[in-house]
């Protein structure tokens, strides 16, 4: 079930949540966080059940293996780590089958000029965040950080609807106590304010502002044969934003959900578009993915104990990783690699003492995340390649016919007048305003975590989320999902 | 305030706004898909549906258009009888019509006393799943289903909000057409006109006849034939740049196919002297748009000069004819 739609909106949400607090108030908890857990994989499977025993073996071989890990008991060190192993195997099997067979086999393919043929296998919903989420929990429990016996909060823990599909990736540390709190069990108004509140920012980042930019981006990305100068440039930048608004819609809405609950998840998006360095860049983006890349990829390699090289060596490795989890394609791969360089040559630089001016820094810092996500983005190589000939101006440069008067000694240089902006096909000036009005807001204004930290009630506040509600809702009918869904 | 407040009256305002916005909508009703009055004018073509215009067959004898924007201005042949544009509505995918036809009852279908079809770009492009314009949309009879009215009426969007604003005082919004009752889309100004665009790259609509387009095109005309209808068929007319551009070779291929499959002729008026070339003060005085519509004067006065009274000028009834109409084109605008 999508969060911008009418029928999580108006009546899954609604009745979860009264029916939830209903049962609590009766203290009936088992049976509520019973509901919760129930009412979740409803939840997941609204769209197609076929992936639901899938998540109901992958939480149960999790529990076993987890409480397994958690009992002192008959375990040795060694046959610990086995179990663990076992455990981590299992997961990354799971996820591995599903979401890099083909990609392996097509490699192979190439690489052997064999046929083996594809299995064009169905990635199941939320894969890669369930998996990741119960590592992380394996984990813990081998190091002795989680203990849990009950598998019903095991179930809440890991199925909690707003926190399901595309995260925050939660710990189970941070999770269980809230659910366990006896004050968490009645509804808390302030609570429900604040996340009606976040939740309708939420809703109106994704179905209004990261929709808009979806529309120039896939019509420059997908439907495009050539990009011209200023085309290009509206293409990676629309997607820039509506990657950024779409995700951190999303994340709102579950932060926003949650909350409803008396759950807060932690924050996931703190101004990425705002960072003067990669460095900063990366405890501001999805930060509950870059948390779990450094705790349990980047400190497992060894982090930066082992001298400079390995801290290098590390740091590639966990990015890669993490450009491959985002999804099975060398494109992504190759994104998470020129992450990994830039933090590479970013701790080379520090080394050495040298600091940026933090306004070239932030330039040249959003220039490289801009450009990054057009291999992110792009299908094929080719896309991308056509992307970036066009933002270097390699296939012309037409500016407003308009122009032509004033500028028409630019002709002799090779630069055409006309339609700039025509493949893709918006209004110049819609295209290039909200480009520079949302550049600002990004740039220079509170994010909606700033914004809920400091929220008070009030009128104002009250009746500017109901307003963004009701223009959110405007654009329902035009459902789109988030862009994190598929990776 | 206390947080309890503050979520009441952000319930209040988001609950209370939407129901208020349903009860005007349906009150003023901009698609006429409630009909609680007898309007005669509405603000988009949606608002005047294939169904209703079904309906008047029940009752009355009229001729029948079919085509595509490019045909949604006429608004009659002449004669008196009364006519129906099923231009915006239905569409003109041969697929849809004929499906159209076939769903009319003995009625309906004794009350057709002619076709004219306008066989564009779009028309022919049977199931194609890329054209937006080739969804099929077989007839919907459920659409008068209470339920559904009620399913269209809350969940509002920008844009049935904007009609309903229309509807309440559309010269607020100064509207640039009305749909007339008949399905006719009538422009407040009939004699738009085009600048000449300084260079004309490519064409509006692709030229994508499909196999099943065109065998759907020739069921239609057997569902004529056997029901004793007559019908016409046209080719939009397109200004010079347009025709600069357009593929005359791609045309003759699947003409021919349709004239070997049955089609007694059609009216080529892709290029029509005094019409496509009719340029004054750097003005196409026939052409509304870049997309190569003519203005509502011309898109009448084409239709009857050429087709309703059309002598044999424009009409091609042979695979020959065809051959010499192309190889003449060719050498005009290539």
């Amino acid at each position: 079930m999508l969060f911008n739609s009418y029928e999580f909106i108006f009546l899954y949400l609604p009745f979860t949540y009264l029916i939830y607090f209903f049962l609590n108030k009766q203290r009936l908890t088992e049976a509520s966080k019973g509901f919760l857990a129930v009412s979740s994989l409803f939840f997941y499977s609204w769209w197609s059940p076929i992936y639901l025993p899938l998540i109901l073996v992958s939480m149960v071989f999790n529990y076993v293996i987890g409480t397994s890990l958690t009992r002192d008991k008959g375990h040795s060190r060694v046959s610990k780590i086995h179990l663990l192993t076992i455990g981590i195997i299992g997961n990354v099997g799971l996820l591995g089958y599903f979401k890099y067979s083909d990609f392996f086999v097509s490699n192979i393919n190439i690489v052997l000029g064999v046929e083996i043929p594809l299995m064009y296998l169905t990635l199941p919903l939320a894969i890669s965040f369930f998996t990741f989420q119960q590592i992380a929990y394996l984990v813990d429990s081998y190091g002795g950080g989680v203990k849990e016996y009950d598998f019903l909060n095991y179930a809440v823990f890991v199925t909690f609807f707003p926190q399901l599909i595309a995260g925050p990736i939660v710990h189970h540390k941070e999770m269980m106590p809230q659910f366990a709190n006896v004050r968490n069990k009645v509804i808390n108004y302030k609570n429900v304010s604040k996340g009606l509140f976040v939740f309708s920012i939420g809703l109106f980042k994704k179905v209004v502002i990261a929709d808009t930019f979806s529309v120039w981006a896939v019509n420059g990305f997908d439907e495009a044969k050539i990009l011209t100068f200023f085309e290009a440039w509206v293409t990676s930048l629309s997607y820039t934003f509506q990657l950024y608004f779409d995700f951190s819609g999303y994340s709102d809405m579950a932060i926003g959900a949650a909350l409803l609950f008396n759950i807060k998840l932690p924050i996931n998006f703190n101004s990425p578009y705002k960072a003067t360095n990669i460095q900063d860049f990366w405890r501001r983006w999805h930060v509950t993915l870059s948390r779990f890349l450094k705790d349990y990829v980047y400190i497992s390699l060894g982090g930066n104990r082992l001298g400079d090289f390995r801290t290098y060596n590390n740091l590639m490795i966990t990015f890669v990783i993490g450009g491959l989890w985002h999804g099975a394609g060398w494109t992504f791969i190759f994104w998470g690699f020129l992450h990994g360089l830039a933090l590479v040559l970013h701790r080379v630089w520090s080394q050495f003492g040298l600091r940026l001016n933090s306004v070239i820094g932030w330039v040249v810092t959003f220039n490289f995340v801009n450009i990054a996500w057009v291999f992110f983005r792009a299908n094929e190589w080719e896309d991308a390649i056509r992307v970036l000939k066009g933002m270097i101006g390699l296939s012309g440069v037409v500016l407003p016919g308009r122009l032509s008067g004033k500028f028409s000694f630019l002709s002799s240089y090779g630069v055409e007048f006309g339609q700039w902006l025509r493949s893709i096909e918006g209004s110049a000036i819609k295209v290039t305003s909200l480009l520079v009005i949302f550049l600002i807001v990004v740039v220079f204004f509170k994010n909606s975590m700033e914004h809920m930290k400091s929220f008070k009630v009030g009128y104002r506040t009250s009746i500017a989320s109901a307003l963004l509600i009701l223009l959110s809702m405007l654009s329902l009918n035009k459902v789109s999902e988030f862009l994190y869904f598929n990776f | 305030m206390n947080s309890k407040e503050w979520v009441n009256l952000f319930l209040y305002l988001v609950f209370g706004v939407w129901i208020a916005a349903i009860v005007i909508f349906i009150g003023c009703d901009p698609y006429n898909i409630w009909r609680m009055s007898a309007k005669n004018k509405y603000f988009s073509e949606k608002e005047i549906n294939t169904l209703i215009l079904a309906e008047k067959l029940n009752h009355k004898e009229f001729s029948l258009l079919f085509g595509t924007s490019r045909s949604n201005q006429i608004f009659g042949d002449g004669s008196n009888i009364d006519f129906l544009n099923f231009s915006s509505s239905l569409y003109g995918n041969a697929v849809n019509v004929s499906a159209f036809l076939k769903q009319l009852n003995a009625v309906q279908l004794k009350n057709v006393i002619s076709i004219y079809y306008l066989v564009d770009d779009h028309t022919l492009n049977g199931y194609d799943k890329e054209d937006s314009f080739s969804k099929v949309q077989q007839l919907n009879y459920d659409s008068n289903l209470f339920i559904e009215k009620l399913k269209f009426s809350v969940f509002l969007n920008y844009e049935k909000i904007l009609k309903t604003l229309v509807s309440i005082k559309y010269d607020y919004l100064s509207a640039s057409y009305v749909v007339n009752n008949n399905g006719v889309i009538v422009r407040l100004n009939k004699n738009e006109t085009l600048d000449v665009p300084d260079e004309y790259l490519s064409m509006s609509t692709r030229q994508y006849f499909t196999n099943d387009g065109i065998a759907a095109l020739l069921d239609v005309d057997k569902f004529c034939k056997k029901n004793k209808v007559p019908i016409k068929y046209f080719t939009p007319t397109h200004f010079t740049q347009y025709l600069r551009l357009f593929d005359f070779d791609y045309m003759q291929n699947k003409w021919a196919l349709l004239l070997e499959g049955g089609l007694s002729g059609f009216y080529a008026l892709w290029n029509i002297e005094n019409i496509s070339n009719y340029v004054e003060g750097n003005k196409y005085i026939a052409f509304k748009d870049k997309f190569s519509h003519l203005n509502g004067y011309c898109a009448n006065k084409v239709f009857i000069e050429n087709v309703v009274n059309g002598d044999n000028k424009y009409f091609i009834n042979s695979k020959e004819k065809l051959g010499d109409y192309v190889l003449f084109s060719n050498r005009l605008f290539k």
